[in-house]
Parts: structure tokens; sequence; C-alpha cells
């Protein structure tokens, strides 16, 4: 510890022995704290936060038990026993010390309050007063055609050229003219004063003095570069506010954005704020897309709802005229030039959809206060808005790498599939290909080239033939074989390509130019099968591809499937299909022998048992499967999708599993979801002399990423800073390096969890060792003298959704077993919950996180069984069935019903399966609601956990246990249980996932409180957060992330009854203090484009991760009184 | 694609050092052509440029299949690149040379870039050997690239930059062949491919021959000397065209067994393409077949057609 440190750790009664977090896992040197006063334990034996912790952060409440509490201690002890769990197997950790700066107001809960009101209160008053603003000030008659701002006087019209808006509140909407790039070409913005217009320098065609930003070395004809000239200066360095229609768009395009200090400028998006308040289901989008006629039962919701653009959601909260949204085609299709002929018509469009948005902010924005009451939503939608990715030349290089690394591999993979399209042609010599598993389909047919009858009376024109320097004998020759050159004038028109070929590889090739010139064409011809790549369907058959040893085989209606034979003779003489090779490489398997199509149906009867037991009926029930393909499914142990069709009455096609489901079809076996196949020999390929296959394959593997990612990475909108604009101490480095921004485009509510949303950062993947372009996170790179901050809350949403039971059930953390397991269980010892699925269900523990996640999410019972399959393809159905069952017995329990009081009499009064109150509904001629109560959740570990997200998402009014947001009006329940029902999943979904949400604005108002101005928000994507701080404050910050932390559990615990916080949540278990953007400080993301890793190929080192104890000692101890901008003012 | 400054031709050195992996900038034969070129070519003296030179000498390696253990001959390639770029460009010219050795291959995923990890490295010096993998029999470096800095105390190795014109002691980036085993290599390439078929695998472009020429008789008793001068003819057109063909020129076969014979035979001397003349069709109207030996089927081409579209085939990008 540091002096500072010691001072303060005088007065406690411990010391913190271990610096690295990581040592505790030997346990060896632990020392148990179980005597000090810091120590505190809850009745289940988990550990809790410190005292002087809790004494800080919820000073009203003693942590004393009740008589009464202890005995209900007891049966819920026995409970977790039950279920396999030792509470005291777990050890202590060391306590924390720290000296939180006093909360604002009594407790917890007020404290976030006032905080979150203190920031908002700037925007709010600016927001207010434009809702305020009944009407807008008079719109000019005329637009000036003039560079730059012009503010427009109320009265008279009279246009002034401004630097900038002159109020800070202000509606703004920016036009891009698509195709001349994706700078902004005009603007306009309304004040409560008066209208602004913003015209383009590159409209008005007045010349741009923009020096070209120096040390990147890229074309740039090939991507455009934008500097800061080309972009909207807004000014302002007091708070302001810009309102807009999917904002983040227009934010793009405000120069003081892409600064690396921020400018207290906020954005509304009244997209989101609709989102928010309206938002649909993906099924529901489909359904106000679609152009049929609703049903009766969407009417309601239809209503209530719409599509997210501004036009729609105008007609939503405004009514009248629908927009007049004409002059927008051209924007996206047409031309500067075309904009500058339509100037004023444009800029009164760009206008109108100002006034639409204000109108809309007008009726929207009181039902989103009053739906999402607490002000830290605002203030962490507010903080949201100003995601900010910092990049310098890196970048550059990273996508030159990326695309060579991506070309590089596509030329070796499109050179071996060439090579073997090569090889297959020898097939062509006595029609060999009849007996190819994979090419007798192909088009093996062939063209000839032949010459015109010679005319019989007019004599041949002469080729001329040059006779320069030819000695007496090569004149000769010539001179005799003249007659066949003049045969020239007899060849068809159109030639032939590649006459003698099979015509499948003639399509391959491209035409030979005519004839031979000494100079390069732009693009060179080559001879053989250029025109071949991986994404064709000829590849699969090429590297003759096998599933489960049966080969590949393509059919239209089912996509991609295999040939597996039941007869060795065809019947049918006009087949192809070499079954004899086929028998020769695999025997007619088991499940086939004996089967012939027309008797099927008979014998599928005969075997099936009379009898049937109450599993299949149940199957019938509710999948009404056909009886023979559930005989075959039963036979057939491997993981193709048994799809009924018979080919030339000797072979089964089968199709390929498909990720989304049996309904699906594969339609490249290269294709991403595929190449994990591989690996575990599903797929291989059938000749073991084909090397090439397994590397095609790995080549796919690599190139999926960047083919996916490559034009949205490329779409970046970078803006490169000339040195002038940097901050000082950053200057010197700017001659051999440019430094510049992204600013993602961010929806801050951008889904019915109002999650954000933005489609290239959020959906980055993590580096992979064998993915091309995959490094794309670690691009985000500090500038010197910064650096990134930032951790992933641990666990989150499983930690919300266990913390919700515990409360719920017990009162108590870690009372359920599943709380516990989440809170005490360790990976180490087996006894945290995906350890346990594993070992219950029999699979990995990888595999079982993502069942487990997949469960808490809201999937089903069958949604696991497709995942279990799709793990381990050899699982047949009814095993992934059997092993998904057992799953959800143990976790999620049994459903239960209950009989409502009425038909006590009539009915014993126990538990029903829902099997049986659906019988017994049916047998009354009742609905199961009618007659039993909403069931529940019994047995499992996790019964009380979805107990109380029903309980919540069946309420009339479900709200999110923290923040109190209501749930979209689109899904509220209108009278009756309809909607309830069918959107429950979507519902119980909900509470997690938009808990989690408000977890993080917590946490965002939480950092702005701590740090002030000090750190940026760089960009949150679901539980991660990072923020931008300069060097010398990063412990500090990593720090106050640690706090955050703590101050946002303890208020969510707080808010559903718990006054206290479990230590192992209280912290995070590390927060990332780096230069780069990527999951693990340590990470050096090696790829094929990346080959060297960033250490040495970019010489980034790596970071440090920092636990709470670390980061105390880094930023100079635990007393935050004591940061400068946190000490106690003196009023 | 790269610039050359300065070919400095072809010597033989007994100097170990200046062979040396990363000692090379120290010896007195570098600093001799670092002089060269600031004196004879004071144009292309900037940063970035280029020297090569050829060098004959010990190999630095063990013997084995690839290695002869006479002298090899060196090919050197020097980069001179500006200092603080130097990482980018090293990475830059292993994957152009890299991608070199695989756009001759018969199976390109053979060639790999390994780091030279066990060399003990002065500081900023980086080493990778591009190689040929042939599974069991073990592989052969076909090229080695070293980015070495140049001793910082000297001020002879001062080079201007070609944009500012500031002077820079550039980083050496040094491109070493030994041309016997990569010629081996090469060879070697050709013939393992996993085919049935027993051809040599070369590169159109790098085949000694690259085209054969058979006549085919109507009947196995006459000789035809209207076909022989056919056969004639087009040797002469070929060789007029400058493609590469078999010293004896054409061949004849009498029947189809022979013919075979003669393909096979083409085909392990890894020649790509022969032209077949057939007696009866041939001489009648111009047609001839173009066989290739990777695909093992013939094209019908029209004598008028040659050379060009050969030329086209044979084309090197």
């Amino acid at each position: 510890a540091t002096k500072a440190g010691r001072e303060h750790y005088a007065s406690s009664s411990i010391k913190v022995y271990r610096k690295i977090p990581s040592k505790t896992k030997d346990g060896t040197e632990h020392v148990p704290s179980a005597q000090t006063k810091e120590y505190a334990e809850n009745l289940v034996k988990v550990q809790m936060i410190s005292q002087n912790l809790h004494a800080q952060l919820f000073p009203q409440s003693k942590r004393e038990y009740s008589e009464a509490e202890h005995l209900a201690a007891k049966a819920y002890n026995a409970e977790l026993r039950r279920h396999g769990i030792d509470v005291t197997s777990t050890s202590p950790m060391p306590d924390v010390e720290l000296k939180l700066p006093p909360l604002r107001g009594g407790n917890i809960e007020e404290h976030f309050h006032s905080i979150a009101e203190e920031q908002v209160a700037p925007y709010k008053t600016l927001l207010q007063a434009l809702i305020a603003c009944k009407e807008l000030p008079v719109k000019p008659k005329r637009w000036a055609f003039q560079a730059g701002w012009t503010a427009y006087d109320p009265v008279n019209g009279t246009a002034t050229p401004v630097a900038h808006p002159l109020e800070t509140g202000i509606i703004f909407d920016v036009e891009v003219c698509v195709r001349a790039g994706n700078d902004p070409v005009l603007a306009t913005a309304v004040s409560t004063k008066r209208w602004y217009c913003w015209v383009s320098p590159k409209l008005t065609k007045h010349r741009l003095n923009v020096p070209p930003v120096e040390p990147i070395d890229v074309d740039s004809n090939e991507r455009p570069h934008y500097t800061l000239d080309e972009l909207i200066p807004l000014g302002h360095k007091e708070p302001s506010l810009v309102v807009g229609h999917n904002v983040s768009y227009d934010r793009a395009r405000i120069r003081e954005q892409y600064l690396i200090k921020d400018t207290n400028t906020r954005f509304v998006d009244t997209m989101s704020l609709h989102i928010c308040v309206s938002g649909v289901t993906s099924y529901q989008r489909a359904m106000l897309k679609s152009k049929k006629d609703p049903a009766v039962e969407d009417l309601d919701w239809l209503a209530q709802s719409s599509l997210n653009n501004l036009g729609d959601v105008h007609r939503l909260y405004c009514g009248g005229e629908p927009l007049f949204k004409e002059p927008r085609n051209i924007f996206v299709e047409g031309t500067l030039e075309q904009v500058r002929q339509q100037f004023q018509l444009l800029v009164n469009y760009c206008a109108g959809d100002v006034e639409a948005t204000h109108r809309i902010l007008g009726n929207l924005y009181p039902l989103y206060t009053e739906r999402f009451p607490h002000p830290v939503t605002l203030a962490g939608m507010l903080e949201m808005g100003t995601a900010y990715l910092p990049v310098n030349s890196n970048w550059e290089r990273y996508i030159r790498d990326a695309q060579l690394a991506y070309e590089d591999l596509s030329i070796e993979a499109k050179y071996h599939l060439g090579r073997r399209a090569e090889e297959a042609c020898a097939l062509l010599h006595g029609e060999e290909y009849r007996k190819n598993l994979w090419l007798w389909d192909e088009d093996w047919s062939v063209q000839e080239l032949k010459l015109k009858q010679m005319p019989k009376r007019k004599q041949l024109p002469t080729v001329q033939l040059p006779e320069q320097d030819l000695d007496v004998e090569q004149l000769r020759l010539q001179r005799k074989f003249q007659y066949l050159y003049d045969q020239r004038a007899l060849l068809p028109s159109r030639r032939p390509l590649l006459p003698g070929y099979p015509q499948w590889y003639r399509k391959l090739c491209r035409k030979p130019p005519p004839d031979y010139t000494e100079d390069v064409d732009e693009e060179p011809w080559t001879p053989g099968a250029c025109d071949i790549s991986t994404g064709m369907q000829l590849a699969a058959k090429l590297l003759s591809l096998c599933w489960e040893n049966y080969p590949l085989h393509y059919l239209r209606e089912h996509g991609w499937g295999f040939l597996v034979p039941f007869r060795s003779f065809q019947s049918n003489r006009n087949s192809n299909i070499p079954i004899e090779q086929l028998l020769g490489r695999c025997a007619i398997p088991e499940f086939a022998r004996n089967f012939d199509v027309r008797e099927a149906v008979d014998l599928a009867m005969d075997v099936l048992p009379k009898q049937v037991d109450e599993h299949l009926s149940k199957r019938q029930f509710y999948k009404r499967i056909s009886q023979r393909q559930l005989h075959l499914e039963k036979q057939y142990k491997g993981s193709g999708v048994w799809c009924n069709h018979v080919i030339d009455d000797c072979c089964f096609f089968l199709k390929l599993p498909h990720k989304n489901g049996p309904s699906f079809r594969v339609g490249n076996p290269l294709s991403k979801d595929f190449l994990n196949k591989f690996s575990e020999h599903a797929l291989s390929s059938g000749d073991p002399s084909c090397q090439a296959a397994a590397r095609v394959i790995e080549i796919a593997r690599m190139m999926s990423y960047w083919r996916n990612n490559r034009d949205r990475i490329l779409g970046q909108m970078v803006v490169w800073l000339h040195s002038e604009q940097l901050p000082g101490d950053l200057q010197v480095h700017a001659q051999r390096t440019s430094y510049g921004a992204i600013l993602p485009q961010v929806v801050v509510a951008g889904t019915l969890t109002r999650r954000a949303m933005e489609s290239t950062w959020m959906t980055a993947s993590n580096s992979r060792a064998n993915r091309i372009g995959s490094e794309l996170r670690s691009m985000v790179q500090a500038p010197p003298g910064y650096k990134l901050v930032g951790a992933d809350v641990d666990s989150q949403e499983l930690w919300i959704a266990s913390v919700l039971g515990d409360a719920y059930a017990h009162g108590e953390h870690g009372a359920t077993p599943l709380g516990w397991m989440t809170l005490s269980g360790s990976k180490s010892n087996g006894s945290d919950m995906h350890s346990i699925t594993a070992k219950v269900v029999g699979i990995s523990r990888d595999h079982a996180k993502v069942l487990n996640y997949a469960r808490i999410y809201g999937a089903g019972q069958q949604f696991a069984e497709t995942l279990l399959q799709q793990f381990n393809p050899t699982l047949s159905a009814t095993e992934a069935k059997a092993k998904a069952m057992k799953m959800f017995a143990a976790t999620k329990g049994k459903r239960v019903y209950r009989l409502r009081e009425e038909f006590h009499d009539e009915q014993e009064d126990k538990a029903y399966s829902s099997y049986e109150a659906r019988r017994f509904a049916l047998q009354r001629n009742r609905s199961v609601s009618e007659i039993f109560h909403r069931p529940s959740w019994q047995g499992g570990t996790e019964s009380a956990m979805f107990n109380r997200l029903e309980e919540i998402a069946t309420r009339e009014q479900p709200e999110t246990p923290f923040l109190n947001c209501r749930l979209s009006r689109a899904l509220d329940s209108h009278e009756g249980t309809d909607l309830e029902q069918r959107f429950l999943p979507t519902r119980v979904n909900w509470v997690v996932q938009s808990g989690a949400v408000d977890f993080l604005h917590l946490m965002l108002v939480s950092m702005r409180w701590l740090l002030g101005p000090h750190a940026r928000f760089c960009l949150s994507f679901h539980d991660e957060l990072r923020y931008l701080v300069k060097d010398e404050l990063a412990p500090k910050a990593a720090l106050a992330m640690h706090v955050t932390n703590l101050l946002t559990r303890s208020f969510c615990a707080s808010r559903i009854g718990l006054k206290d916080l479990p230590m192992s949540v209280a912290f995070f278990s590390s927060v990332e203090v780096d230069t780069v953007l990527r999951k693990e400080c340590t990470m050096d993301c090696q790829t094929p484009s990346n080959p060297h890793g960033l250490q040495i190929g970019y010489g980034i080192p790596p970071g440090q991760s920092l636990g709470i104890q670390e980061a105390i000692v880094k930023a100079g101890g635990g007393d935050l009184t004591q940061w400068p901008w946190l000490k106690p003012s003196k009023d | 694609m790269r610039p050359l400054a300065v070919n400095l031709g072809s010597s033989s050195s007994t100097d170990a050092l200046s062979l040396s992996r990363f000692g090379f900038v120290h010896s007195q034969l570098f600093r001799q052509h670092f002089q060269q070129l600031l004196e004879s070519h004071p144009s292309k003296a900037k940063c970035p440029t280029l020297l090569k030179q050829q060098r004959t000498g010990e190999t630095q390696h063990s013997p084995s299949i690839f290695q002869p253990a006479q002298a090899v001959t060196y090919l050197i390639t020097d980069f001179f690149v500006e200092p603080h770029r130097g990482l980018e460009h090293f990475y830059n010219v292993q994957r152009e040379s890299k991608i070199w050795w695989m756009r001759y291959s018969s199976n390109p995923s053979r060639y790999a870039i390994v780091p030279q990890a066990e060399l003990e490295k002065p500081a900023g010096c980086q080493a990778i050997d591009i190689r040929a993998s042939f599974g069991t029999a073990g592989d052969v470096t076909v090229e080695q690239l070293s980015l070495v800095q140049l001793p910082a105390e000297s001020e002879d190795f001062q080079l201007p930059d070609a944009r500012t014109g500031a002077p820079q002691l550039p980083a050496v980036i040094r491109s070493v062949i030994e041309l016997e085993p990569a010629c081996c290599a090469l060879l070697l390439d050709g013939c393992d491919h996993g085919r049935e078929a027993r051809s040599l695998l070369l590169n159109r472009v790098l085949a000694p021959y690259q085209c054969a020429i058979a006549g085919i008789q109507k009947t196995e008793k006459i000789r035809s000397v209207d076909l022989q001068d056919l056969c004639a003819h087009v040797t002469d057109v070929l060789l007029r065209a400058r493609l590469r063909l078999q010293q004896e020129g054409y061949a004849l076969a009498a029947n189809a067994k022979q013919l075979t014979q003669q393909l096979e035979t083409y085909d392990r001397l890894g020649v790509p393409y022969a032209l077949l003349l057939d007696e009866q069709q041939t001489l009648s109207n111009g047609l001839l077949q173009l066989r290739s030996r990777d695909t093992q089927l013939a094209e019908t081409v029209h004598i008028s057609d040659i050379p060009d579209y050969l030329l086209n085939i044979f084309r090197d990008y």
C-alpha cells in the first residue's frame, strides 16, 4: 500500500496481504477473516460486503436476524442441501475498506435519484423549453444558398450568416447525398427563437481548403477520408441539447463530436423514445411490414405501435396528413447537381422533418416520462448517445491487411478448387464420371468445333501471313499450308469455348482474348477454371464432401443433404445414381435394410406397439409427427434431417442439419455455421487423397468473418483530425501517426428491451485465431497519453435473474439454489451453475453455459434439444430430448397446475402436470385457465426465479424491478389474457434484459458522478463499459469502476428489498486498464490478418487488469473523498 | 512491383560476415555496395530503394535432400525503407514473397512463413523463413527474410526520404534465396501432387518445355510427308513466337498406343500442353487438338489461332 493507503488502513484491524486476486485460487495462504470485525455472512453463509461498506451504503439497516428469520432459514438451507449444495464449502474473501463520498439523500435509492436529477437537469430544462414551445418560429420563405450556417429572423425572415446556432437547444436534421459520400450536404435546425440552415461548401462549390491528412498512406480514391472541415459545427462549451429522429446519424456529422474532449452536447433521439414507449418484437415488426389485413387479435397492439421511421412514428403520435417523403429519393439516388437544382424544395423537406420531429417530441415525451419515471433512465440514455471510438493510422493498416489476407486466402482456395476441377475433367474418358459419387449429376455434355460448308463457287478470302524474315524452307511450308489458314473464314462467328471439355467445366472458364498483344489489359485472362469459388455448389462436389461418411448431394427443394442407400439395385433403369459405388463406400445401414417405400406405412404400423406410452401420445398430442418418420428417426442415429425424400427408389435423401432447425435448408456446406462440424468429423472429404478439402474448409472458415462484416467495416465513417485539432501534448505524435475517431451510430434504445443497437461495434465478436479481421475491436486505440478503462459486469443477467428469485422467495441473498450457485458457486470446485448443469445432463461445461443462458433468456425445451444436437451431431433426436427434459426438470423444475377452488369438490387438490391439466380441461370441454390457476414451477434450482419473472411478466402493467420502467405499449395487455399468454416468453425475457439495461444506466450515472468530466464514455456493449481517460487518472477511473459496481448492485438489491450485498458481486472481478478495446488486456488478437499479434505486429503492449485491492493501491488509497473533484464543498 | 535501384551484378565472396543473417550490415562488402549506390545512382539513392546482387558461396544449411553440398548461388535483395515503418514493410515483403512462391506451386498450401524465434536477434531485428513443406520428407527453406537495423553510430548510411528529403538512417530488409535448393524445391513441388497420373505438374510459366507437337498418322505403314511438313511448320511457328519446345521438335505416332505413350512421356517431362495434328483432319481443315497435361482433355483449336492462343496461355503476370 502507498503511504496514504497505510494511514487509511491504520484504523482497520485487517491488512491486505495479497495484491493479486488470482492467488486466491490456491487458497493456501488465505487468511480467514471470519473473526475480524469487518467480516459478515448471512444465513446461508454467503459472505457479505465488509462492515464499513454496509454502514456507508445501508446506514438504516442493522445486520441482525429475528427468530422467525432463523427459522425460515432452516427450511431453505434444507432445500439447498437437497440440491447438493454445501453452504460451508466456500472460503472467505479479503475485506475491502473504502471511504466513499457521502451519499446524496438518506439512502442509496435517494442517492441515485438525486445525482441523476442533477446530471439531467440542464438538458431537461432545454428539452422542456422545446416542448413548451407549441408554435415554432415562422419558417423563412426562401433559404439562402450560402455555405455554412445561416440564421433566419423569425419576424422578417432576414438571413444572417452565423458560426453556429445561437441557442443551446435545437431540433436538428441532416441530409446526406448518399452517392456523393457520407458527409453532410445540408442541415436545418430550429430553436425556440429561430430557424437555421447549414449548407455544405461542397454544395455551393466553395473551394474547401482541406490540406490532406499527411501520414495516412492510403489512396483516398479507394475509400473517402473525412476531415472536420466537411462537418457541421455546433460550437458550445456549455451544456446543449440536440433533438432528432435517429439522432446518432446526425451526430456523426457534427464537427465537435470528433474532438477528443467532450463538448457537453447531449442528444435526444425521438426514435429511441418511441421504441421505449411503443417498441415491438421482431414478430410484430414483420406483421407491421406485411401488407395483409391484420387478424382481430392483433388490432389492439397495432393501434399502439408503428415501425421506427419518422413517417410512421409521426402518424402514430400526431396523426393527420402523412409526411411528404418524396424528395428523400433525391438524397438517396440523386447527384449533388440535382440537390443544387432543387435546393429550395429539399431544404423545405429537411425543415419539414424537423417540424415533424418537434411535433412527435411534444406528444411522445410526456408518455415517456410517465412510463419511465426515474431520472436515471434519461440520464443513461443521454450518456449512451455520446459513444466515441478513437482510432489512428492502424485502422487503415488493419483494413489493408485484412483485405490482403482475404484475397490471398481466396486465391489459395480458388487455386485448390481449380486443380480439383482440372483433375475431375479426366473422368470424361470412358464416361468414368458415371461412377463418381459427387459428379455424376453434373452436365458432362461436350460441344464440338465444326467448320461451315466450303462454298461451292466462291473462293475463300486469303489470310495474310507475314513473310518477312522467313528463310526459303519456312516460306515453302507456310505457302504449302496457306489453304488451311484460309479456312478460318469457315469458323463459326461465335466460337464455342473449350470445345471438347464438359459443360460444367466450361462454365468455370472465360473466353480468351481474340489475339495476343504484348501489353497487359486491366484484368488479364488466364486459362483454366478461374470463375470458381467456395460459394459454388460445385465446390462441395469437387472436394468430395461427405456427411457421416455419406456423399453430399444437392436438391433444389431441400438444399444440401446426403445420400443413404437402402437397396442394392435400381429397379428404375433410368436412374443415374452410381449405386454400386455408393454401396462400395457405405453399406446399407441397419435402419434402411428391408425398407421399401410403398410398404413403409404398413411396416411402421406393425412395428409400433399398439399401446402407446404416455410419452409418445404426448408427442402426438403436441407435434403430430408422422409415424413413419418417427420410426426412421428412432432407427437412424445420425444428425441428418429426414425429409421424406427417396431418390430413384434406391436412396434416401437426408438434409444436412441447419442451426435454425429442421425446416431450414442448408445452402452451402462450406458456410460459416457448418464449418465447426468439420472438426467433429461429421463433414469430411470422401477422398482421402484430397488434402485440399481440409485446407479449403479451413480457408472458408478463416474468410467467413471478413466476408460477413467487410462492408460494414469499410463503411465506417472515420473522421481524421489535423494536428492543430488535437490536444497540445498529442500534436508531436501527429507527424507520424494520424488520429481520428469513429462515432458508432448507436440507437440508444433500439430494441423492445431498450438495449442499445448498432450494427458494427455492438455485434463485433472477440478476436479469434482463425478469423480474418476479427481483431476489429482492438483497432479502437487510445491516443498516446490516454487509456481505455472498463470492465465487463460479471454474469450480469444471471445475477439479476437470481437475485429477483432470492428476494421473492426468501428475502435473503443466495437463499435459492440458483442464487447460491451464482454468488458462491465456483468453477474450481464444480459448484457453479454451469458445472452443475453439465454434471446433470452429461455435457461439457461450455455447452452447459450456453444452455443455461438460453433457458434464462426464455428459450424452451425444444430449443435446448436443437442446441444439444448442434453441439453433438451424432446425438439422436430422442437422446437430445431426454437430455433436455432432464435438464429442465433439474433447473426450471416441473410446471404444476393447481385447481381453482370451485373444482375442489370434483377433483383432488394436488399439483397437476400440464398434460394432466390439458386432458382434464378437454374432458370438461373448457379451457385450462378456467379450471386451473396460473401454473407455477416447482422443485428445480431455478423455480423461484421463474415464478418471480412470470409473476412480473404477467402483471397488468409489467415494470422493471429496479427503475420501474414500463413494458412497451405494444405488449401491454388490453383486457383479457390473450396477449399475455402469447408474448409470455418475450415478457419474461424482457424482465431480465430490460433490468440489465437499468443496471447499465445506473452504472453510467454513477461513473459520471464519480469522475465528472474526467472520463469520456466510449462504448457500452450489453454488460460491458469502456471509458477514455487520461493516463494519470486511469487508476482512479479503475477504482471508480469498482465503486460503480458496488453502488449499482447495492441500489438494485435495495430496490427489491434486500438491504445488503454479497461480497462476491460487490466489485468487478477485474477492471481493464488498456490502450485498445479488447476483451482481456492480455489478449494478443492474433488472426490471419494480424499474424504477429498486437504486441509484435503493432507494438501494442498488454494492458493491466486490476482487481479491487490492486485498484485501491494504484489509485493511491481507498479514500474517494480525497479526489479533488469529489472533495466535499464547504457549503 | 518494386522499383529496382541498382543491380550490382554477381560476385563470389568468401566473407562470412557479408552473408551473416543480421551481421551483414557491418561487412565491408555491404558498405561498398552502399557507396556504389550513392556514387553511381544518386537519383535512386533515396529511401525507399532496393539493391540486388548475386553471390556464390558455401551454403549456410546442413546438407539434406534439398541441399547440395557444394557452393550455392545466392540471390540477395536489400530493401532500404523508412525506419519507423520497417516492421510494416517487413510484413508486406513477407506476404508478397510468400505469394510469389505460392503462385508457381502445384500446392500453394505447402508454403509457410516460419518466424525464426530461436535466433538471437539484435535489437529491432526480425527474421522469418519461407518454407516449403513436403510432408514427411521434410521442409526446405526457399527464402530468408530479415529486418535489420543499420549501425546507428555511422552516418555513412544516411539516405534522404523520397518524400520529404530529410536524411534518415533506413532500416534494411534483406531477402536471401539459395537458388539451387529453391529450384530443387520447385521441381519436387511438381511431383508431389497426390494424383494418380504420373505427371510433373510444373507451373506452365516455369516449365522448360511449354508445348510439344505430335502428329497422328492415318495408317501405321505410310509416313506422310504432308503431315511431317505440317508438324515442321507448326514447330516453326511456335519457335518464332518464342515458345519453349523440345530440341527434336515434334514426334509422330502411328497408332493410338504410340500416341498414349508419347503423351505420358510429355506428362512426365512436365510439358503442360501438346498440340495434336491429325493427318486426316488437320491436313484437310486446319483443326488441331490442344491437349492439356492437367485436365488430360483436348480442346479443338484452329491453326489460324496458333500461336496467339498459346501466347495468351503462357503470359506471365
